[in-house]
């Protein structure tokens, strides 16, 4: 068991939020416990629940503690607090798990292919919110997932970051809209298409047919986004996404597995200047560490399959993948990719990435804080603290062992599995 | 008033000579003088529509419309009264409509058709237009398939006799999967919304504008929940008003949404083996006090869906007016028909009991006055 930095979770002990009233000496008072309780669940706003351990993300964890929710956020947490009553009691706490990958809702109709290109298009428009996925995500204690276009164009749109419950409307889902340009390399973008011998008779009759034509649609792409830069006269929807790439306003998330197309968008990193680039589903980039390494692109892992064969373009990615990265120093998350195999679900993945090699405090951000770091979410989510959205995992015992379950979830205060069921 | 005066006694004789062409009666009306066939109907219950129920009510009409409405009523004599021992309603509505054959519904040569006018593809002499005057759906909204983005201009349509009680009366729109056609472009919502963003946005113009300020309504397919989120964000972004199509699952989740969107709800016609699910959302929308109204598909199908909300437990006056002036208002012409009120018209149906009584038989039914089915000679 890792216990990093007590002392500075002590340091950093409790405070109540102008809510919750007076805690002492990390012990809440009778009126503080009595004062905001409500019986009726489905109105309940305010919830007490302490654990042998919180885990909070950001390398510090917190012994036989307490978080204290009001209104969907963390009003105060520390060591020691309330017990009975209907503080809640669990093994341990981490903050809601973060799937970038999650591939949720991603129906044919999320991908506008009137385009190679179509930089400009919102999966915050197409994203469906009723989508059964999302409540197998969070009942599997993802409470933040980014929804991105289906992978069949070379540039698809604009990602999203979404609670996976709540209110179904995007005003109340959204943690933030716009938050990557998603790309894709490798064979998907150019499956479906085909030349047209005669009149073309549909619009799949067109390039890409090949990596190679994956690889120069992108670049033109760019180019066209530069020149546009230059002369408004040539500017086209899509443009200005582009050019907020390559100025790294917005991250740029491209699916590529296998070496040869990471390889490939790196070399178009490297000749757009891109400066934020996230390499999805990169599960060969275990392949070739160092030439990620040198690049400065974060890197996205699909999750662990015991042949170690994953789901995109047949990459190969070993047990060692995440612990190899770390030992470099790229920064990554691991992902579930929505699979509906529950061993392949992301509260899994960090139990592969450390049978693998992975530290425990690597494994838990991986899922949690650098997820939300990688797409600039974290003011809101991904680690426990004061102010934060009250998301919350909990665990049956220590997070990722074996024998651990995920046994309750909270998204933005409400309890949508209770642990005590 | 002497010459209102004069001009009803003239409308009231049908056998004077010399009557001018037309002349306006006490309530305003225009008819034609010597020609104008002034009748009543008594009937021991009248629905009046707006949650009114008279009992041995009298419904007088006049050159089509409806001249008074009333209990007790001192009928001028002569007036050939129609006693009727049972219901009397106004006419149904039917806000969504297949009047159109496919052929001419659907136009997959273009997905943005605001310039196109359903009632061009009107054929007032077509079984489904019989069948629905038949069945007592005495005006119906031409709607458009829903593969188009921009479907075109909808038309509203007496069932019988082919009069257009109003052109241009919604712009059609489409945010369902199959406006988001593999096709051609918009192949995904993204690509819809963005083209719908583009021409709703500041800056529209024509019929865009038109729907933008509230002048014009919008009708917006929406089969799924998250067609419906999505056309709801559409008109809370660009201040439209009017109803979703086919949105029969916009579920008890989107209850409070669909309040503060300020759209009304055309649930598409379902027939007995529906879901749980489906109905739960629906009654959730009944029971939430929101407009709603049917989709004609098949006309002897229409009041069986409002009654087998009514059998789920919706409140069965309610359910009636939604399926007469509740829809006339989401069509837009609920100053024309859909309830027996002065002025409107003469759309009347005469039943032998509750209309949504499945044991209830239709038993006549009137279209601007007119006779056009069932009932005994005059």
């Amino acid at each position: 068991m890792i216990v990093s930095t007590l002392a500075a979770a002590c340091a950093a002990v409790l405070f109540s939020g102008p809510v919750a009233g007076p805690v002492i000496g990390g012990v809440a008072t009778d009126d503080y416990i009595n004062g905001v309780a409500s019986d009726d669940q489905e109105t309940k706003r305010s919830w007490t629940i302490s654990a042998d351990a919180i885990y909070t993300a950001d390398g510090s964890v917190i012994e036989n503690g307490f978080i204290r929710v009001q209104d969907g956020k963390i009003v105060a947490m520390g060591p020691g607090g309330p017990s009975g009553g209907d503080v809640i009691r669990v093994g341990a706490i981490t903050p809601g798990l973060i799937d970038l990958s999650l591939r949720v809702a991603a129906s044919w109709n999320t991908v506008e292919q009137g385009s190679e290109v179509t930089a400009n298009m919102r999966m915050a428009d197409a994203v469906d919110l009723f989508d059964e996925d999302w409540q197998r995500a969070l009942r599997g204690g993802v409470t933040t997932a980014l929804a991105t276009p289906l992978d069949r164009n070379v540039i698809g749109g604009l990602g999203v970051a979404l609670k996976t419950g709540g209110e179904p409307t995007i005003e109340a889902r959204q943690v933030a809209a716009d938050v990557v340009l998603r790309g894709c390399v490798g064979s998907l973008p150019s499956s479906g298409n085909r030349p047209a011998f005669q009149r073309p008779n549909s619009i799949f009759n067109r390039r890409p047919t090949t990596r190679m034509g994956v690889e120069w649609e992108a670049r033109k792409a760019f180019y066209d986004a530069m020149v546009a830069a230059a002369d408004e006269s040539k500017s086209f929807p899509g443009a200005e996404q582009l050019q907020a790439a390559m100025a790294g306003e917005l991250p740029f998330m491209v699916q590529a597995a296998t070496t040869q197309d990471i390889r490939t968008t790196l070399f178009l990193k490297d000749e757009f200047g891109i400066p934020n680039l996230i390499l999805d589903s990169a599960a060969e980039a275990w392949k070739e560490p160092q030439m990620v390494q040198r690049s400065g692109a974060s890197v996205v892992l699909p999750p662990f399959t015991w042949d170690g064969r994953t789901d995109v373009d047949g990459a190969a990615m070993p047990w060692n993948t995440a612990a190899g990265l770390a030992e470099l120093g790229v920064t990554f998350a691991l992902s579930g990719h929505g699979s509906s195999e529950p061993d392949q679900r992301l509260s899994m993945q960090p139990l592969y990435a450390m049978r693998g090699g992975l530290d425990f405090d690597t494994a838990l951000a991986s899922v949690t804080r650098v997820p939300a770091e990688m797409i600039g979410i974290s003011d809101r989510v991904g680690t426990l603290a004061i102010g934060k959205d009250a998301d919350l995992c909990l665990w049956s015992g220590v997070p990722f062992e074996a024998t651990s379950a995920v046994v309750g979830v909270m998204l933005e205060g409400d309890l949508v599995v209770d642990p005590r069921d | 008033m002497h010459a209102t005066l004069i001009g009803l006694a003239l409308a009231l004789a049908p056998g004077l000579p010399d009557a001018p062409e037309s002349v306006a009666t006490t309530n305003g009306v225009v008819v034609n003088g010597a020609a104008a066939p002034v009748f009543a109907i008594k009937a021991t219950t009248v629905v009046v529509g707006d949650g009114n129920v008279l009992e041995n009510g009298i419904v007088v009409i006049e050159g089509g419309r409806i001249r008074d409405v009333g209990v007790g009523l001192t009928l001028p004599e002569g007036t050939n009264l129609v006693e009727h021992d049972g219901v009397l309603t106004a006419g149904m509505v039917a806000p969504q409509s297949n009047l159109l054959p496919a052929s001419e519904r659907t136009d997959s040569t273009r997905p943005f058709l605001e310039g196109a006018e359903l009632r061009f593809g009107f054929d007032p002499q077509t079984q489904a237009c019989e069948q629905a005057a038949a069945a007592g759906i005495t005006t119906a909204v031409l709607t458009p398939a829903a593969s188009n983005v921009v479907g075109g201009l909808t038309a509203v349509v007496k069932t019988h006799g082919g009069k257009v009680v109003k052109g241009k009366a919604h712009l059609a729109l489409s945010v369902n999967a199959a406006a988001a056609n593999t096709d051609r472009y918009p192949t995904s919502y993204s690509g819809v919304i963005a083209e719908l963003d583009a021409r709703l946005g500041e800056g529209a113009e024509g019929v865009y504008a038109e729907a933008r300020s509230g002048a014009l309504p919008v009708l917006i397919a929406a089969t799924t929940e998250a067609d419906a989120q999505r056309a709801m964000a559409l008109a809370k972004r660009h201040g439209l008003r009017g109803a979703l199509l086919g949105a029969r699952r916009v579920g008890e989740q989107q209850v409070e949404s669909l309040r503060s969107s300020g759209l009304a709800v055309v649930f598409d016609s379902f027939g007995p083996g529906l879901g749980e699910r489906s109905i739960n959302a629906m009654l959730a929308v009944v029971e939430a006090g929101l407009p709603f109204a049917f989709e004609l598909t098949d006309a002897t199908r229409f009041r069986f869906d409002g009654a087998a909300l009514v059998r789920a437990g919706a409140d069965a006056d309610t359910v009636w007016k939604a399926m007469t002036s509740g829809a006339a208002a989401i069509a837009g012409v609920g100053d024309r028909v859909g309830t027996l009120r002065r002025g409107l018209d003469a759309d009347l149906l005469l039943w032998s009991g509750h209309p949504l009584d499945l044991t209830s038989v239709l038993e006549a039914v009137y279209v601007g006055g007119e006779r056009v089915h069932g009932g005994d000679d005059q």
